[in-house]
C-alpha cells in the first residue's frame, strides 16, 4: 500500500506540491498523468524519501516514510523498484552490472543465482547479450529498458516508474508495458506509472491521478476518469479543448 | 558606495559560512559512516587504481623537480660557502617536510580532486546517486567512503614514492649543476634528514589527501544545475582544496616544529 495525506513539498520559495493526497491499495496500480512540471517525479521522489515534504505524510506499507531516518529509509527502499526518467544506469558499470547491482548490495545471494537473475532480467527486457556492453554504447530505448531491467531484478513489492516509455517508439513502448503488466501479474506488486501514454495505462491500472500545478486535480477510478467532465481530465484524454 | 562594498562583503561572508557549514556538516556523517564502513570492494579497487596508480607520472614527474628545483635555489649559497656538505640536509629539510608533500598536495588535487568532483557531480546531475539510495544504497558509504580511504592511502604512499624520485633529482642535479659528489649528498642527507623529517612529510601528506578527498566529494555531492553546476563545482573544489592544503600545512607544521 501506497498512502500520501496532504503532502506539500516546497523548495526555494516555490510551492511545488500542495495538499495531495492518494492511496494505491497494495497490489493495485495507479496511472499518475499530467502536464510536464505538474509534480508527477517529485511524488514518486517523496513516496521514495528522496526527497523530505515540508508538510504531510507518507506510508508504504505500515512504515511511514516521513517519519523515518535515512538508515531507516534504506529498508522502505530495498523494498521499492524504481524507473527513473532519464535512466541514471550507473556509467562506469556494464550493462550486466548495472542490472546485477541491487541482488549484490541486498546480499543473500550467490553469485551464480545473481547472474542468473541478471541474464534472466535482461532476456525478458529482450536484450539478451548485451551484459559486457557499457550504457553509453546502448539507444535511448535500450537504456529504459535496462532501467527496468534494474529495478525489477529483485522483485520489489512496489514499483515507482517515471515515464518508463518517454521518447520510445511505438513497438518498444507496448513491448515495455506488455512486460510491466507481466511483471506486474508475477510479483502482484503495488506500483505508481507515471507516463503519457493513455491507452496503455488504461491496460494496466486501476486507478489515476490527474496533477495539475503541484495539486491532485482528479482522482479515481478509470471509469470515474472517462466519465468526467473536468475540463483538464478530458483535455488530457481526449484532447478536448485544445485549440 | 559604500553600502554597497558592505553588502557584498556580507554576502561573501555568509556564501563562505555556509560552504563552511555545509562541509562541516558533510565531515560528520562522513565520519559516523566511517564507524560502520561496508567498503565495496569492486568500487574500493577501481578508486584506489585510478587515485594511486594513474596518479604515479604526474606525482613521480612533480617530485623529481621539486628536488631538483629546491638545490638549484640552495645551489647559490652552497657554491658562495663552499657548504657542499650540507646540500643533502638542505635539500631533505626543505623538500621531504614541506616542499615535496605542497607540490604532491596541490597536483594531487588538480588531478585526483577535479575529477573525483567532476565525476561525483555528474553522477548527481544524472540522478546516479538518486537511484543509489532509491536501492537503499547509502552514497556516503558507497562513493564517498571508498574515495577517501583511497586518497589517504595513496597519498601516503605517493608522498613516500616521491620522495624518492625527489632525492634522485635532487642527488643528479646537485652533481650535474654544483658539482657535488653523489656521496657527499646522500652521506650528508643520511646524517642529518631524521626519521621524524620523512614521517612529518608523510602525515601532511595522508591530512592533505583527506583534505582532498572531503572536499572534492562534498562539491560534487552539492552540484546543482547541470554541466554549468558541474564546472562551477570542479572549479570550487580546487579553490577550497588548496586553501585547506595551506591550513593544514600551517597547522601541521605549528604541532609537528
Amino acid at each position: 500500500m501506497i498512502r500520501l495525506e496532504q503532502v506539500t513539498l516546497r523548495r526555494e520559495g516555490a510551492v511545488l506540491l500542495e495538499d495531495v493526497s492518494l492511496e494505491v491499495p497494495t497490489g493495485r496500480s495507479l496511472a499518475l498523468i499530467g502536464a510536464g512540471g505538474a509534480g508527477k517525479t517529485l511524488v514518486l521522489k517523496v513516496i521514495c524519501g528522496l526527497l523530505r515534504p515540508d508538510a504531510g505524510r507518507v506510508f508504504v506499507d505500515d512504515d511511514e516514510v516521513t517519519a523515518l531516518d535515512e538508515d531507516a529509509l534504506m529498508r522502505v527502499r530495498s523494498r521499492i523498484g524504481m524507473v527513473f526518467q532519464n535512466y541514471a544506469l550507473f556509467d562506469f558499470m556494464t550493462v550486466g552490472e548495472n542490472v546485477a547491482f541491487p541482488l549484490e548490495q541486498l546480499g543473500g545471494v550467490s553469485a551464480d543465482e545473481i547472474a542468473r537473475r541478471a541474464a534472466r532480467r535482461l532476456e525478458q527486457v529482450s536484450l539478451p547479450g548485451v551484459g559486457p556492453k557499457l550504457p553509453s554504447e546502448l539507444s535511448g530505448g535500450m537504456k529504459k529498458r535496462v532501467c527496468l531491467a534494474r529495478a525489477m531484478v529483485h522483485d520489489p513489492p512496489v514499483m515507482l516508474c517515471d515515464d518508463p516509455t518517454a521518447g520510445l517508439d511505438p513497438v518498444t513502448t507496448n513491448r515495455i508495458f506488455a512486460l510491466l503488466a507481466q511483471l506486474r501479474a508475477e510479483n502482484e506488486a503495488t506500483a505508481i506509472i507515471v507516463s503519457h501514454e493513455v491507452e496503455a495505462l488504461w491496460r494496466l491500472c486501476d486507478h489515476v491521478v490527474l496533477l495539475e500545478a503541484g495539486r491532485v486535480a482528479f482522482a479515481g477510478t478509470l471509469a470515474e476518469a472517462d466519465a468526467s467532465s473536468l475540463p483538464g481530465l478530458r483535455a488530457f484524454l481526449k484532447g478536448e479543448g485544445i485549440a | 558606495m559604500m553600502a554597497a562594498l558592505l553588502a557584498r562583503l556580507g554576502a561573501a561572508a555568509l556564501d563562505l559560512s555556509e560552504t563552511v557549514g555545509a562541509l562541516a556538516l558533510f565531515t560528520v556523517r562522513v565520519a559516523r559512516a566511517a564507524l560502520r564502513p561496508r567498503l565495496d570492494r569492486f568500487e574500493t579497487w577501481r578508486i584506489l587504481h585510478r587515485v594511486g596508480v594513474e596518479s604515479l607520472p604526474i606525482v613521480a614527474t612533480t617530485a623529481l623537480f621539486a628536488g631538483a628545483i629546491a638545490v638549484i635555489q640552495t645551489g647559490a649559497n652552497v657554491i658562495k660557502f663552499r657548504a657542499y656538505d650540507v646540500v643533502g640536509w638542505a635539500f631533505g629539510f626543505s623538500v621531504f617536510r614541506e616542499i615535496g608533500p605542497l607540490l604532491v598536495g596541490l597536483m594531487f588535487s588538480g588531478r585526483v580532486g577535479a575529477n573525483n568532483t567532476a565525476e561525483l557531480g555528474t553522477m548527481q546531475v544524472t540522478e546516479q546517486v538518486d537511484a543509489l539510495r532509491a536501492l537503499a544504497i547509502d552514497p556516503i558509504g558507497y562513493l564517498v567512503l571508498p574515495r577517501i580511504f583511497a586518497m589517504v592511502s595513496m597519498m601516503t604512499l605517493l608522498a613516500i614514492i616521491g620522495n624518492a624520485f625527489a632525492l634522485v633529482g635532487g642527488i643528479s642535479t646537485s652533481w650535474a649543476m654544483l658539482g657535488v659528489d653523489p656521496w657527499v649528498f646522500w652521506n650528508s642527507f643520511i646524517e642529518y634528514v631524521t626519521i621524524a623529517d620523512f614521517m612529518n612529510g608523510v602525515a601532511k601528506s595522508g591530512a592533505f589527501g583527506a583534505a582532498i578527498g572531503l572536499v572534492s566529494c562534498h562539491f560534487g555531492l552539492a552540484v546543482r544545475g547541470g554541466a554549468i553546476g558541474v564546472g562551477r563545482a570542479v572549479n570550487a573544489s580546487v579553490v577550497a582544496a588548496a586553501i585547506g592544503i595551506f591550513v593544514l600545512d600551517y597547522f601541521i607544521t605549528w604541532i609537528l616544529k
